[in-house]
This record gives structure tokens, sequence and C-alpha cells, in this order.
């Protein structure tokens, strides 16, 4: 149930969802009936943007709000984005601990499951990847690490509170390290498209293990 | 519009403190995580622009200023330049004193000084600089470590050379501003049906340290700030995190956010929160978003009637 718009400041109204798929209609239905505006989603939210204060605002996104039917959108049309991972990383004995199941398992539950990218922050191209099925073993049990690591090498595939990211460049970070990718998330020279990750795009991971995986 | 066939060298920095490269801002990115970031006080950049290339509706977004957020800068000039300075600072040419809020003429050969004096950025427009830019900005994100001159989100540094066209725009040398914003009051914002509002617009906070990303305050301890659910969000939206600070954030402060937004600044108000020093108590006020679009669209029009041109006098 979307819950009613609030304005967050005088030129943005956020929209509260209870669901992922909620917040997917919303935001795609939006992009198309707002063109003027920027559509931006967080977890459980979706943030409309005008480029300068515009009282009426709140009564649009009412408006549009009233006529989205979530069912209209076939959100399994999705293009997906494959990123072959070296599950080498430091915390992946960890992990298997944290779950009771081997090394193998982890890998397997990562690469079986299908991601979306449920909103980008933190930093360029790093997206907020959500378990799009049902996953094999329960990441939203496993929370981030009790401290931070200073620096996260650039290319880490990692997992925390349910889900799953790969860090665009090198930064601090909280998440667990399952393993290291080569594919590039980010390039600030690409205007046309600098980041890989797009919101509501799905993503597989693949095990560098397994055969060729081009 | 900005030719980069023929850059040559127009001016090296002597001396350089917290100054960065600045624009309007890198837009159309954010939904892929790259934050707009750009000029933290955006009339007093625009306001400069519009003096050295003409008028503020004019001024090209992507035009870049130098943002001088402490101490100064010094620059030896190679190419004759028209210049402006905006902004609370104490301007030199060769050693002797020249004024601020004016387009004017630098030769080849000479030395600008600027020191930044009292609270908040001033900026410094040149009519040929041409920064290169990343992801169609110049601007200086240190935060998503973007543009600037190196192209990595590095300040200014001593020793290094802007590059551009020896431009003279004499047209405009002469314009200068009719006023500059008088003294700030409180702050206003929009806030929803929440119950820290009241709590927060009823306190005196206190400025604990001030940056790009964001500024913190301290007060009352209010009973909120657990962390939610990942959440867009916006420069000038007022956090209120669990140690009790509350952080205003600024326009490197990032896309997204974990903490409770007990209210955005509004329009109008955005650029007060870049003049705010550490020790300064701040107040809040509340603002419907009627209010506050009519209050930015006469700040605008104040904006727009700002610069005088020399052929007006006549």
């Amino acid at each position: 149930m979307v819950q009613p718009a609030t304005w967050f400041g005088d030129r943005a109204v956020l929209v509260q969802v209870d669901s992922a798929a909620e917040r997917e209609s919303l935001a795609t239905s939006l992009t198309h009936l707002m063109p003027e505006a920027l559509i931006r989603r967080g977890m459980a939210s979706v943030l409309i943007e005008m480029p300068a204060p515009d009282p009426r605002l709140l009564e649009t996104v009412e408006h549009h709000l009233s006529g989205v039917d979530a069912t209209a959108i076939d959100l399994n049309v999705r293009e997906e984005v494959r990123i072959v991972v070296d599950y080498s990383g430091d915390d992946l004995a960890t992990t298997a601990i944290f779950f009771d199941v081997t090394r193998g398992d982890v890998i397997a539950a990562h690469t079986s499951q299908t991601w979306r990218v449920a909103m980008m922050g933190f930093a360029p191209g790093f997206g907020y990847l959500e378990p799009l099925d049902d996953p094999l073993l329960p990441w939203a049990s496993l929370p981030r690490r009790e401290s931070p690591r200073a620096q996260v090498p650039t290319g880490s595939v990692a997992l925390a509170a349910g889900m799953s990211a790969v860090y665009p460049s090198s930064s601090p970070g909280g998440w667990h390290l399952l393993g290291t990718t080569t594919t590039r998330l980010f390039d600030p020279h690409n205007e046309e498209g600098p980041a890989l990750l797009r919101p509501g795009l799905t993503v597989r991971f693949i095990d560098a293990a397994d055969g060729n995986p081009a | 519009m900005i030719s980069t066939a023929s850059q040559v060298p127009i001016a090296t920095t002597e001396r350089a403190g917290l100054v960065t490269v600045q624009d309007l801002g890198r837009f159309g990115f954010t939904d892929v995580g790259v934050p707009v970031s750009g000029a933290w006080h955006r009339a007093r950049h625009r306001l400069a622009v519009a003096l050295v290339h003409g008028d503020i509706e004019d001024a090209h977004p992507l035009h870049p200023t130098l943002e001088i957020l402490s101490t100064g800068l010094s620059l030896t000039f190679h190419e004759p330049q028209v210049f402006a300075v905006v902004g609370s600072a104490e301007v030199r040419i060769d050693g002797s004193d020249a004024a601020t809020g004016v387009a004017l003429q630098i030769a080849a050969n000479s030395v600008l000084e600027i020191d930044h004096r009292g609270a908040g950025p001033a900026y410094l427009a040149l009519s040929g600089w041409q920064p290169k830019r990343t992801l169609r900005s110049a601007a200086t994100d240190s935060f998503s470590r973007l543009g600037g001159l190196a192209g990595d989100g590095t300040p200014v540094a001593r020793g290094q050379t802007l590059l551009g066209q020896p431009e003279l725009r004499t047209q405009h040398v002469g314009s200068f501003l009719r006023t500059t914003e008088g003294a700030t009051g409180s702050i206003s914002i929009i806030t929803n049906d929440d119950p820290a509002t009241e709590p927060f617009c009823n306190e005196t906070w206190r400025v604990e340290s001030t940056a790009r990303s964001g500024v913190r305050l301290s007060g009352p301890n209010l009973p909120s700030g657990q962390s939610i659910a990942s959440m867009p969000v916006v420069p000038g939206a007022i956090q209120l995190t669990s140690d009790g600070t509350a952080i205003i954030l600024g326009p490197d402060g990032g896309l997204t956010g974990g903490y409770p937004v007990v209210g955005v600044v509004a329009s109008a108000h955005t650029d007060r929160i870049a003049d705010l020093a550490i020790g300064d108590n701040v107040h809040f006020d509340q603002a419907d978003p009627v209010s506050a679009a009519e209050e930015f669209t006469a700040r605008e029009q104040r904006l727009a009637s700002a610069i005088i041109r020399p052929g007006a006098l006549n």
C-alpha cells in the first residue's frame, strides 16, 4: 500500500512504500509520467525532485499516485547484468561459519540468486542489490561487520543486512567480502553511461571457477 | 560551447588554502550515485560568473569559479583576463588593494592575491578559464572523488596551471554588484508532522563543524535518531543522528542517508548554510512550500537585478 506523499523540502516529494515491487512500479511509472522530474529510489521510498521549487508538486504526485497500477508494469522484463567473481574474499570463511555451511554453499547461494538494483548511492556506481527471489541462505540475518574496514579494494563483492554489492572504487566499508571482480562498475570518463548498474536492473553473479565464464 | 582546441596556460597557483574548482554541478547522474556537488553558496558563484560573462540568466551553468573556503589564493597570470571576486575577501593586484564585487582586468605577469576573511565561501571567476570536466562538470566533489583540476576530487594545490583562452571581454569590465545580501536570520525549513519538528525549531543549535559534506550542529537530545531504511537525501536535508547531533547535508553530502530527516532547508535559504561558522548559534523556523517557493522567486528576481553594467549608468 503506497503511503501518502509528503514534502521533502520545497522542490521534492517523498513517497514511502511497503514493498520492493511497489517501489519499482511507482518509480517506473513516475519516470514516464513526470519526465521533468528526477526520480530516485530509497530502500522503502521514492523521491521525486524538481529543478526548482514547485508549490503544486505534492498535488501533481498525488494525482499520479492515484493512477498508478502496480500490476500494469511487467517487472520480469529486465535487463540482466552478469558479474564474474573470484570467490576468494577475506570474509568468505567467516560468512560460511555464520550460516553454518561450507564456502561452496555460500558461493552456490550467492550465484544461484537473482539480485536487483534496489537503489544507488554511497559512492558513484554503487548499487544496493536486493534478492529478487527466495534466497538459499537467510542473507538478512547477517549483520554488517562490527568494525568497518578503512579500505575495501575496488571490485570487492560484498554482503550485509540482506543485500549484496560491488564496491566500484576503494573506500571504507563494513560489508562482508566474498570475493572480487575485474568488471568495471564505474567509469567517470564515460559520459553516456558511467555506471554498469542502474536502479531496477537485475544482476547475476558467476563463479570464475566455473570453467570459461565468457 | 567551450572549445578546448587551443588552450594556453592563463595562470599558475602560487598559494592555495582550501580552494576547489566549482560550477553549478554535475547534473544527470544522481540516479547512478553521482551527487550534483557544485558551488556551495550558489548565488555568490552565479554573481561572480555573471560579472565576468554577462547577465545572471545568460551565465552558462558550467562556467567555473574557484571556491575559496579558507586562507586564500595567489595566482600569477600568463595571459590577460577579466576577473571578479564575490564574497568576504581582501584582494590585491601586484600588492595594491583591489575591490570585490566588480569585474576588473588583470594583465599578463601580474599577481592576484585573495585573502579569505570572515565566514562563508568567496568566489573567483575568470573570463577565459576552461577547466577540464569529469562527467560534464568541473565541480570538485571530494566525497565522490570527481572533478577539480586533477579530475579526482582533490582541491587546488600550489603550482597548478589553469588552462584556457587569453580573453578580455572588456564590455563587462566595471560591472559591479548593486547590493550584497544582508545578515542572515533564522533558517526556514520545510517539515512534516514529525514529533521532533517542534522541539527542533524551538531550540538553539550550535555549529560544531562545517564542511562541504555537511554542517554539524549540537543541541538538545531529541527523541529521534534511530537508523532507518536507507533513503534518498538532498543538500539541505537535516538528519538527526543517534548521538543527538544534527547534520545539515551540503553539496558533497551524498545521495542516500540512514538517519531520520527532521526537515529540509528552504531553497531560498540553502546558501545561508554555507556561511555558518563554528560556534555560531542557529535557529530554525517552519515554512510551508508555497511561501518558500515565493521567497525563492523573489530572491531570484533580486539576483537578476543585482548587477549594474557600466553602460546602464548613462
